[in-house]
């Protein structure tokens, strides 16, 4: 059991080297999103977010997208939020009482109880 | 990125040098200081740079599943093409984790104490992939 011949894993002293191998065969990927890693997290928080509705059984719509059907992701403050994509979720409840979100990055809001403006990743309706 | 993973690193390191140090009974078990610097590099590039490119890499799927041709984040633009990366990227990474017996939650720790504290249990459970 305890000898390296019986196992199916490498010894972990090769670990250093594989992963050399595997940083320089991807290191044109990696390269593509060194710099916009920031922007792949919220996009991949926002992804988590979606997941949830889909996990709970509500309709998703990808709204307002450009020509092409491409859904642009907004990354920060600036910019109108007319320009960019969000997402519609919707669930109806024994065929009413119908709950509608739209979910969008980076929209100013304001939050009732503190009043502050803010910008996030929220429900916009 | 390259900075931030560099800092996050050493910073890392020597902390796991400074606790090896002060503690040299508690952490009597680790023999090759070098193998442990590779796996806390390796959890500090699973969340820093894997974990944001399989969300978007997900989000992207989800969207193209739905009708959008392809996501454009800033000026990036995930098509079909650069999903396929992401996904073969995916199959690399989790082939490497696969071939040390390296379980994806022991990438997925907030100390370097919690960190090898579940390394040690998962050594525990799997004599045959010390480092000797």
């Amino acid at each position: 059991m305890s000898t390296q011949s019986q196992s199916n894993y490498k010894p972990l002293a090769e670990l250093h080297g594989e992963i050399e191998n595997f940083l320089a065969g991807h290191q044109i990927t990696l390269r593509t999103y060194s710099s916009k890693i920031s922007e792949l997290f919220e996009c991949a928080c926002f992804n988590y977010i979606i997941q949830y509705f889909v996990l709970n059984k509500f309709s998703i719509k990808f709204q307002n997208l450009s020509d092409n059907n491409v859904f642009r992701y907004k990354v920060r403050p600036a910019g109108y939020p007319h320009n960019f994509s969000y997402v519609t979720v919707e669930k109806a409840y024994r065929g009413k009482n119908r709950q509608h979100l739209d979910i969008a990055s980076n929209r100013m809001s304001m939050s009732s109880p503190t009043v502050t403006m803010m910008y996030t990743i929220l429900p916009i309706s | 990125m390259r900075e931030e993973i560099v800092s996050d690193y050493s910073w890392e390191i020597s902390y796991l040098r400074s606790i090896i140090a002060k503690h040299p009974d508690k952490y009597s078990w680790i023999k090759d200081v070098g193998i442990i610097e590779d796996l806390l590099f390796l959890g500090i590039f699973y969340r820093k740079v894997v974990s944001p490119l399989l969300g978007t890499r997900d989000f992207t799927r989800y969207a193209m599943k739905n009708g959008v041709s392809q996501v454009q984040i800033g000026r990036l633009k995930v098509d079909a093409v650069k999903l396929r990366h992401l996904y073969t990227l995916d199959k690399d990474f989790q082939e490497l984790l696969r071939k040390f017996n390296i379980p994806l939650t022991l990438l997925n720790y907030s100390s370097v104490e919690g960190f090898l504290g579940s390394l040690r249990e998962h050594w525990d459970n799997h004599e045959y992939t010390k480092s000797e």
